[in-house]
């Protein structure tokens, strides 16, 4: 199939969201996506929210500021969504992934959240396999790689409770998986 | 010291690679015709972190006593080496920010000392008593200095031309090899090298961009002189050991390793295929500790409690510092068992269940008879002049294991089949052999030649290296051996 109609700016937007847990080759795969000149979310919004309240707080985040975080980053996927309004464009997260993070923490779904993500709907949501088993022998890695296991299955609940059924994307080289994600997606009606 | 008359029978099946040799060593013969080397080192390594369990005691013991097997088949000069890999993960911890696992190794955490500490605690009074049993001399290298080295930087750099075609054998699911390269300021490196970046490879060096938790991005550069700290993952870490391992032309590395390395190994070699020149060195891989379900025993699995432990594991076979008795006597237990095995190559080329183990350690003997002595191989000529009590003093250079020689314990000289008790009188220290021969009588050493003929001959055996880690004159007197 030919990208081309996909890729024409004059029509409707569509949107794909990629996520996955830590570790999961998401950002090797939106590397991927703009070297093939596909559009897709530059950098990636959250860390850069992360930064600036980790700045504001002279340390990291605690679980008593997530909340605060969680907000502004609900509010920049809220943005990128109502800034897109043509074309196809791979989003680096979206917004459903605040249920996933926020679970890890300890939070509950808020309002906003739950309003964001019933009125914002993403075509399709591609989610990386791990390229880890996060399996070490090592009794300590475990505890901790376990953690990293917790989050990826917390965002695919996330997605599952906000009605989508994700795409699973095989762990594999970016390329490998970028070509997978692209045979995915339905062909637009014309 | 063993007791060779006990009467337990083991029966193994036959199976390819036990039928194509009478001898377990015999799996080095071909690259020993082959290359000639001067020396055999066999070589084991093994993560610090933690007590060790059974096959990790198995997995050394053998090599002890295959160096001495070759020695004696063979007639080469044998160590053992010992890889610390103290670039085992000391500290994981997530980053806030990403999630992403950032690992602080041993080395980093523990400093050069706490790794000696560390190495002391669990495998020095190990190896010492290994290498009196076998009387197979050691070396002990950690992997943070093997990897400092130039000719280990050399070697990992030469394979980052290759990096597309080595990266499918050592990531075979997604081709993204995890190389970790530690913030400069702290230490730690990112687990999985999600951020890590080959900016550069050229002559001289290769350029890399990471990212730390705290300190944000940085670069490396790694040249063969460079101070930066290489933390490779294990399939690239044995890949480059190999490589600097079978460019060596005088001492032939034998890779003593636990079976389950029989299925990584295959990995290895597709890498070493992708890469111009060398083959793998040879490889021997000893006997694999198994489960009633036919699993590798894991220790952490049993204590997570996701498995219950198997039938016949005693709790020294999970954690050989619970063995009932004190070095020595768990170091005679593990010679009388890996000799067991090794006396049959289809009983050593195979796994064992702990049931079985179990049933095997009941006829070990409880007690041990006569002396323990360390064994010392010697050349005939010396042999004789030993066996008939003309000759005194022996000499040695220190190797780690001899560090503790003192009088009273007792030494048994090995010349093929013949061998001779004796006991020490008296250790005395020396920094070279020409002022060991200044001070020693050289006719104690040697009645036969003549002081200036005796220090070529020593200095034939001992390259100026092995002068520098000092000079041993071990004065003896033969012992008759108590009737047993």
């Amino acid at each position: 199939m030919s990208l081309d109609p996909l890729l024409d700016p004059g029509t409707v937007p569509r949107r794909y969201v990629v996520t996955g847990g830590p570790s999961a080759g998401k950002e090797a795969v939106l590397d991927e996506l703009h070297a093939r000149g596909i559009p897709a979310t530059d950098g990636e919004p959250a860390r850069e929210i992360y930064r600036r309240h980790r700045d504001r707080l002279g340390r990291h985040l605690q679980v008593g500021d997530r909340r605060a975080y969680s907000r502004d980053v609900l509010e920049a996927f809220v943005a990128e969504y109502c800034g897109h309004t043509s074309g196809l464009r791979f989003y680096n997260r979206g917004i459903p992934d605040g249920y996933g993070w926020d679970a890890f923490f300890g939070l509950g779904p808020y309002p906003e959240l739950e309003e964001a993500a019933r009125i914002y709907r993403y075509d399709a949501v591609f989610i990386l396999d791990p390229l880890d088993d996060f399996d070490s022998e090592d009794d300590l890695v475990f505890a901790k790689d376990r953690e990293i296991r917790r989050v990826h299955e917390l965002i695919i609940q996330g997605y599952y409770d906000a009605g989508y059924r994700p795409i699973f994307v095989p762990a594999d080289e970016p390329g490998r998986r970028v070509s997978f994600m692209l045979a995915q997606l339905p062909v637009p009606a014309t | 010291m063993n007791d060779r008359t006990d009467a337990v029978e083991i029966i193994s099946p036959n199976n390819v690679l036990a039928n194509a040799m009478l001898r377990t060593v015999d799996m080095v013969r071909p690259r020993l015709q082959a290359a000639s080397p001067d020396r055999v080192a066999f070589c084991v390594g093994t993560q610090i972190n933690g007590a060790p369990h059974l096959g990790t005691s198995l997995v050394q013991t053998a090599a002890f006593l295959l160096a001495k097997a070759a020695k004696r088949t063979f007639n080469v000069d044998a160590v053992v080496r010992f890889g610390a890999l103290d670039n085992a993960p000391y500290d994981i911890r997530l980053d806030p920010e990403t999630h992403h696992a950032y690992q602080q190794t041993y080395f980093h955490a523990l400093g050069e000392q706490g790794i000696g500490d560390l190495t002391g605690k669990y495998y020095r009074a190990v190896f010492d008593s290994l290498a009196d049993a076998t009387g197979v001399d050691y070396e002990i290298e950690t992997y943070s200095a093997q990897q400092a080295t130039p000719a280990f930087r050399h070697e990992f750099l030469a394979t980052l031309g290759h990096l597309d075609q080595i990266r499918w054998p050592l990531a075979p699911s997604h081709g993204q090899v995890h190389l970790r390269l530690p913030c400069p300021q702290c230490g730690w490196a990112e687990k999985r090298a999600e951020r890590t970046r080959l900016l550069r490879t050229g002559p001289g060096g290769a350029d890399f961009a990471a990212v730390c938790t705290d300190h944000g991005d940085y670069k490396v550069t790694v040249t063969p002189d460079s101070d930066a700290y290489l933390d490779l993952a294990t399939l690239y870490r044995n890949l480059v050991k190999e490589r600097l391992a079978a460019r060596d032309h005088v001492t032939l590395s034998v890779m003593v390793k636990g079976g389950d390395w029989a299925y990584g190994c295959q990995l290895v070699d597709e890498a070493f295929a992708q890469l111009p020149g060398l083959a793998p060195p040879p490889r021997v891989f000893t006997p694999m500790v198994l489960t009633d379900t036919g699993a590798k025993l894991s220790k952490s699995l049993i204590r997570e409690g996701k498995v219950p432990p198997p039938p016949g594991a005693r709790p020294w076979m999970l954690d050989t510092t619970e063995w009932p008795g004190d070095t020595d006597s768990y170091i005679d237990a593990m010679v009388w068992l890996v000799g067991k095995m090794l006396a049959d190559p289809k009983h050593f080329y195979r796994s064992y269940t702990t049931a079985e183990l179990d049933r095997i350690m009941t006829a070990h003997p409880a007690t041990t008879t006569g002396v323990r002595a360390r064994e010392m191989n010697l050349y005939r000529r010396y042999f004789d002049m030993v066996a008939d009590g003309t000759k005194t003093i022996e000499v040695r250079v220190q190797y780690p294991n001899l560090r503790r020689l003192k009088a009273g314990d007792y030494i048994r000289f090995i010349c093929g089949r013949d061998d001779a008790l004796t006991r020490i009188r008296r250790v005395a220290r020396y920094s070279s052999f020409d002022e060991m021969l200044d001070t020693e009588e050289p006719e104690k050493v040697n009645p036969a030649s003549p002081r200036d003929q005796q220090l070529a001959n020593i200095r034939r055996i001992y390259g100026p290296e092995k002068e520098a880690l000092g000079v041993l004159a071990i004065e003896i007197e033969l012992v008759t051996e108590p009737e047993t």
